[in-house]
């Protein structure tokens, strides 16, 4: 069965990029624009890994792993963040608040799946 | 503009024949010969033969208004389509993505990943022309289609680096969007020029890169700033400060804020470049070179510096000597004082100011004698120039405060003051000496 990954981007071009490279990868892919819809879609279903965008309308990236922390299965699901060039202190922010891992945009889709991969073979 | 002069000529060409019919129909010369001696089958010719003009001036004017108002609706349709291109965007979207991420069917070893793009675009080529036939042409759907084409590729080469970015600059390349920006870096209206250089900066195409540094020279200064942004974004800031630097014509202030700041952040590398920028033409290029070395304070660019120095302008001089000062090296320390007794203000004053920076003990009786007995705005720098050589020049400024005359005991004072080592007395104790800190 293939590993779920849940993509958290209101930016469609950057999610369909990020979709197909991940499909063609060997992933099952769910995107969903914010972060209200992440904290739906995890009440159905647990995925493997969630890339996570820092700037995003209605629930910011910051505030989901505010929320994210408080779920029961929050600890287990290892997160990727995705954040602009300029905004450093969002990649600290992440971390702190438990990410796993930061990509800085503009990213190479190589090197996410590369991300991806090292975090849930750690993972497992 | 051109829609509205059409629109304009094809009323004139209906009016004008009218006007010429009815109000002046005796003034016609084929008319009045005929009255004066003509035949009755001439006079029906000229008759005839006016009314052949009329209706021929008629239909053709008809014809030209009808193609102006075409024209103008055509554009006005094509500006409020956004819904309909970003719902072809959508489809462009996925067939684009699907090219991009397709990989090459290469048996045997790994490609480095230039070559890999490289195999990767001889296979996607077929479909790539495929695209670019469906957007060519100049009805409103192709037009449509090309420019929802063209808003996804750049929205993703925003997005993207490494090989991807690669492939992205190849299939703008081949589907013509960058032949066309090179085409309109040509064109007579300047912010077409300005745009193309945007968009050649975004398509980071190395086939843009030499018509783009021709631009350097534009007379639009948002010609310039754009071909010099579009430069940075195609070559990377080290390649680009050469040519950029050698060849603009002139440097705006907003130019010079942004390339500062990536001089800065390229460190001691970028210190050859400047020097290139030392023999440019524009007085504004120097001057900006000089400038950005003594931020750098590269010891290296120091021998071109005082060689140039003869050949400067006053005003570039001052520039070089503060920049020595800054710098801070022991060779430029003869020259700093060779222009502190020099005879044009100006050159003093940076010669005062330099000295500061130098901070080198053995100029401090020089900077004590400018500082007494030269000219005001010479004295003002000095002073603050000694106060930069720390404990020890406080203390010298405070005795210039109870001794020499009272020009030196006022600015010696005033800048104590500036730099805080005078308290205010407390109100409340109507203290009235001031106590030094």
């Amino acid at each position: 069965m293939k590993p779920l990954i849940l993509v958290v981007e209101d930016d469609e071009i950057t999610s369909s990029l990020i979709r197909f490279k991940l499909s063609n990868s060997g992933y099952d892919v769910v995107v969903v624009g914010d972060g209200t819809q992440a904290l739906e879609f995890l009440k159905t279903r647990t995925p493997d890994l969630i890339l996570l965008d820092m700037m995003m309308p209605m629930m910011s990236g910051k505030e989901f792993l505010l929320e994210f922390k408080k779920l029961p299965l929050g600890v287990k699901i290892p997160i990727i963040i995705l954040t602009a060039k300029t905004l450093e202190k969002d990649v600290l922010e992440g971390l702190a608040l438990g990410a796993d891992d930061f990509m800085k945009k503009p990213f190479s889709p190589s090197e996410l799946v590369a991300r991806v991969q090292t975090v849930l073979a750690r993972k497992k | 503009m051109r829609r509205w002069l059409i629109l304009g000529v094809g009323s004139a060409v209906i009016l004008l024949p009218l006007i010429v019919w009815i109000a002046l129909p005796e003034t016609i010369v084929l008319t009045d010969f005929v009255h004066r001696g003509g035949s009755i089958y001439l006079k029906n010719v000229s008759k005839y033969f006016l009314l052949f003009l009329f209706f021929t001036s008629l239909f053709v004017g008809a014809t030209i208004v009808f193609l102006a108002v075409f024209l103008v609706v055509r554009k006005s349709y094509l500006a409020s389509s956004g819904r309909k291109v970003r719902s072809i965007e959508q489809v462009y979207l996925l067939r684009v993505s699907e090219l991009l991420f397709e990989e090459p069917d290469v048996p045997g070893e790994q490609l480095e990943e230039e070559m890999r793009a490289l195999a990767w675009r001889d296979m996607v080529r077929p479909r790539v022309f495929e695209l670019r036939k469906e957007c060519e042409g100049a009805s409103i759907r192709r037009l449509l289609s090309r420019r929802a084409l063209r808003e996804v590729l750049w929205r993703m080469n925003s997005d993207l680096t490494g090989e991807t970015r690669r492939r992205l600059a190849f299939m703008l390349e081949d589907l013509g969007f960058v032949r066309d920006s090179v085409r309109e870096l040509k064109d007579s209206r300047w912010w077409v020029r300005a745009r193309a250089c945007r968009a050649l900066g975004m398509m980071r195409s190395k086939e843009g890169m030499f018509p783009i540094i021709g631009l350097l020279e534009d007379d639009e200064e948002d010609v310039r700033n754009e071909a010099a942004l579009a430069l940075i974004e195609i070559a990377g800031v080290s390649e680009a400060l050469d040519p950029i630097l050698s060849n603009v014509k002139s440097i705006s202030g907003w130019m010079a804020i942004r390339l500062s700041g990536d001089i800065v952040r390229l460190g001691l590398e970028s210190a050859p470049h400047l020097l290139k920028g030392l023999d440019s033409s524009s007085e504004k290029v120097q001057e900006f070179s000089i400038r950005m070395m003594g931020q750098l304070k590269d010891i290296s660019v120091v021998p071109s510096l005082l060689n140039k120095m003869d050949s400067l302008t006053v005003r570039l001089k001052a520039v070089a000597i503060v920049t020595l000062g800054k710098i801070g090296d022991y060779r430029g320390q003869p020259v700093i004082e060779r222009y502190a007794r020099d005879k044009r203000d100006r050159l003093r004053i940076a010669a005062a100011e330099a000295l500061g920076y130098l901070g080198a003990l053995n100029t401090l009786p020089l900077l004590e004698e400018m500082f007494l007995q030269d000219w005001i705005d010479v004295r003002l720098v000095a002073a603050k120039a000694i106060a930069q050589f720390g404990s020890i020049g406080k203390k010298k400024l405070q005795e210039y405060r109870w001794r020499g005359d009272s020009l030196a005991k006022a600015i010696a004072l005033q800048t104590l003051d500036e730099l805080g080592f005078i308290r205010p007395p407390k109100r409340s104790t109507f203290v009235s000496t001031q106590r030094i800190v």
